[in-house]
């Protein structure tokens, strides 16, 4: 008797179990014509933001009637997948290294070199070209809002936001200074040891092959290019004293800072001054290094005979003097100056060996040499003999800088707690932590500094433009547009730090302003 | 014998580096890709993909991996542009500098603990301890260190929340953590053994001839608990190899495990299968020294184990 009672209802709570796994939610305003949306993102990429923000954008979604699948993937599966264009939509960004809209309209011109969505159309084609190869900045600049606008309409990547960068720093590091591009500068930070945290794993030390966050924020450390980012976005002299493009924009001359020298190394124990020739040899060494970025010297005189090995040398790389060197482009290309910027630019001396092993040393300009990489920390000293001053005030003003690998969130604000970081960049999951629901800084931290820095970067659904359904179809790709709440997203997650973004090219963006 | 160990030995290692070379090109994603990242152009790629020797067919780069292999040469890290043999050196130091402290708490706390305990009558004692240790073991090694991390590191500040090679205290969480599962293992199986011998007609006859308790367990029950207490220290050893993974990744701590993470990360070949290897080594040499503890260990000396 007991047993059957006892049977009775575990049969009842099996039914009730399964009636309520199979009873389908109700959709409110469900739009059956809606296709099924599924977004793939890189899980080993800003992971704490992502998981966030992509359950919001499936909320949303589902709220206008598409039904919304979230696909998170590896790297590796992440790049394969995109790039055989076997997915329907992407959720990821796009960052750049300079302050120039060029690098947010490249993916969409048909014969650029890496492509997400696949997107083509003559017309954005030749406004594009247009825009490259103008000759005045005010030509530049109008024809590249004329692109962004076609894209806007067509919408191949739906913009939702670019986010802010937000550091809690300790009083004494109030010299440090970073950009929207993301280039750290710890010269000025007054205190005896640095010691600050990078959650994302960097990809290698070599300069020419640096491409993602972590890897720039240590290679730049150690390494610099003829020009720099200031703290404003504007490009400021750096290894380069002036510089200049000839009357017809075909020619672009650096005249380069004298008593400039290279770290001491294991290759060579003496430090040595840099001059034009090191430039030469190392853009010719970028070209031959397989980098993300050897297509930034397309554009220059002899460079298709230098890559097919018909020359030794490329012709358009001239040492007009031992301190002053010469791009020959074939034609007017403004652009040539800030894609000079990127870390695959940076100078390295001439004499470099082919296997230089640039996880134990580094062998620069930069205000701190690399000591080691151990696969968690990048160590640095000061470099004694770097070129900058302070009136009369030796830069850097550090002794030494840790860059370590910390990926969970919680440890790195325990590390700042117990007073082992000097800056902590706040991610995603620790916003609670720190700030109020306004976004003010919590009582707890007032005797900390606290930085905001703007990001000119761009979070957006890439879709795949060779797909059927979302690619054919561009009043789709609006609707989608349509239903997602930025605001929401601004204010709830990002607690007013980010902004909604209405285009491809971020609002701030040199010209979009 | 010593030949049909070192055939086995070979024959293991042939196992792991078939295995990690099939498994790897099984995995999705492109490692000149993973390297150079999202946004390199299709040439650079495909440039990268011949100089690393990808772009050969997956049996002439498994072939020729094995026959460079044979001269002990385990080839170059496409990612870190080192040979990997210097890589495995410079990272497996951390490594075994981790698993000698693990190793050390779980003979402290494995093996003196319980004999410490049984010796002095601490009967509960010894229960509770069994029972704390238990439960941790049973904690995933993933779960049990991102939370000793947040609550002994962080909420509580005893110690470093970063992990720095040069500083002890640094070092000590980690140990704890890695011996956890271990230190169970070897404290149940001693502990037992321990009992069990106490109840045998020898322990009871010295009892019976008057011989205090503490002598009877040092003297006469530790030497027969012995062997089994060093087979189950011996299996723990083992378990640091697939501990080290979790623990060096939370704690960021530069070894082996997590060389292995970056390699897999970047489908980096060669560093990988050199992880392995080096762990495949480890085991092989553990068993090797369990079976020759054992037969000097074992009261019944060699014949028993002799075939």
């Amino acid at each position: 008797m007991k047993n059957k009672v006892i049977i009775a209802i575990v049969l009842v709570l099996v039914a009730v179990g399964a009636w309520l796994l199979l009873k389908k939610p109700v959709i409110q305003n469900a739009q059956p014509d809606a296709p099924k949306l599924s977004i793939i993102y890189n899980v080993e990429e800003l992971p704490g933001e992502k998981s966030l923000v992509v359950q919001v954008i499936q909320s949303q979604l589902k709220e206008a009637g598409f039904e919304v699948t979230l696909d998170p993937v590896p790297s590796g599966t992440y790049y394969d997948r995109t790039g055989k264009s076997d997915f329907d939509g992407a959720f990821t960004l796009w960052y750049l290294d300079y302050d120039d809209a060029e690098g947010f309209l490249t993916d969409f011109y048909s014969q650029a070199g890496y492509r997400l969505s696949k997107y083509s159309s003559p017309q954005y084609d030749s406004t594009y070209l247009a825009a490259l190869f103008a000759t005045t900045e005010e030509e530049k600049l109008t024809k590249y809002r004329e692109a962004a606008a076609i894209l806007d309409h067509d919408l191949p990547w739906v913009p939702l936001y670019s986010n802010s960068e937000l550091f809690l720093l300790r009083p004494d590091m109030e010299g440090f200074k970073s950009n929207a591009y993301q280039y750290y500068d710890y010269r000025r930070a007054a205190v005896q040891d640095i010691r600050v945290a990078s959650d994302v794993e960097p990809g290698t030390l070599d300069p020419a092959l640096a491409y993602d966050l972590a890897s720039k924020h240590i290679v730049t450390q150690s390494y610099e290019g003829l020009i720099a980012l200031d703290e404003g976005n504007k490009i400021v002299p750096s290894l380069a004293t002036s510089w200049a493009f000839s009357d017809a924009g075909d020619a672009l001359t650096f005249e380069l800072r004298p008593n400039v020298r290279f770290h001491e190394t294991a290759f060579r124990k003496a430090s040595k001054a840099m001059a034009a020739s090191d430039v030469k040899v190392s853009f010719e060494r970028l070209i031959k290094a397989n980098s993300p970025y050897s297509y930034i010297f397309d554009h220059v005189v002899g460079i298709d005979e230098f890559k097919n090995d018909s020359a030794p040398h490329v012709t358009g790389f001239v040492v007009d003097a031992p301190l002053r060197f010469t791009i020959k482009l074939k034609q007017a290309f403004p652009t040539m100056l800030p894609w000079l910027l990127a870390p695959a630019a940076y100078v390295l001396p001439a004499e470099v060996p082919r296997d230089f092993d640039v996880t134990k040393g580094s062998c620069g300009t930069g205000p701190f040499v690399l000591t080691g990489w151990d696969g968690s920390v990048a160590r640095f000293n000061a470099n004694r003999v770097y070129w900058l001053s302070d009136n009369g005030t030796h830069l850097p003003l550090a002794k030494t800088l840790s860059i370590r690998i910390m990926k969970d969130a919680s440890s790195l604000l325990a590390a700042y707690e117990q007073h082992s970081l000097d800056i902590l960049s706040v991610p995603l999951p620790l916003f609670d932590a720190v700030l109020d629901k306004d976004g003010k800084v919590l009582p707890k931290w007032s005797t900390h500094r606290f930085r905001e820095v703007k990001l000119n970067n761009l979070k957006f659904i890439g879709f795949n433009m060779l797909s059927q359904t979302w690619g054919g179809d561009p009043a789709l790709r609006q609707r989608v547009s349509d239903a997602l709440d930025r605001q929401e997203i601004v204010r709830e997650l990002f607690k007013g730090k980010a902004r909604a973004a209405t285009s491809i090219v971020p609002s701030g963006m040199a010209g979009f302003n | 014998m010593p030949w049909r160990r070192l055939l086995t030995a070979l024959l293991t290692f042939w196992v792991i580096v078939t295995i990690a070379f099939v498994c790897l090109y099984r995995l999705p994603g492109d490692p000149a890709r993973m390297i150079l990242g999202g946004q390199a152009s299709a040439a650079s790629v495909a440039a990268f993909r011949h100089e690393a020797g990808l772009d050969q067919p997956l049996f002439q780069q498994y072939t020729h991996y094995l026959s460079r292999l044979f001269r002990l040469d385990l080839g170059r890290s496409f990612a870190l542009r080192r040979p990997v043999g210097e890589v495995l050196i410079e990272r497996g130091y951390y490594s075994f500098i981790l698993a000698v402290c693990a190793g050390v708490v779980v003979v402290f706390l494995g093996m003196l603990l319980p004999l410490l305990l049984i010796a002095n009558r601490r009967i509960r004692a010894l229960v509770v301890s069994e029972g704390v240790f238990q439960g941790l073991a049973f904690v995933p090694p993933f779960v049990l260190a991102t939370a000793a991390l947040v609550v002994v590191a962080g909420w509580l500040d005893w110690l470093p929340v970063i992990f720095e090679t040069n500083r002890i205290a640094a070092w000590i969480l980690p140990a704890l953590v890695l011996s956890a599962y271990p230190v169970a293992l070897v404290l149940k199986l001693f502990a037992d053994s321990l009992r069990t011998e106490l109840t045998l007609p020898y322990a009871r006859r010295a009892r019976a001839f008057g011989f205090s308790h503490s002598f009877i367990v040092w003297k006469e029950v530790l030497p027969n608990a012995v062997p089994a207490a060093i087979a189950a220290l011996v299996n723990g050893l083992a378990y640091f190899v697939t501990g080290a993974f979790f623990v060096e990744i939370v704690f960021g701590l530069p070894g082996l495990g997590r060389l292995g993470q970056e390699a897999l990360r970047q489908k980096d070949v060669a560093l990988l299968t050199g992880v392995c290897l080096a762990f495949a080594v480890v085991m092989v040499l553990l068993s090797l020294l369990l079976d020759l503890l054992q037969r000097r260990l074992s009261p019944l000396g060699k014949s028993l184990h002799d075939d």
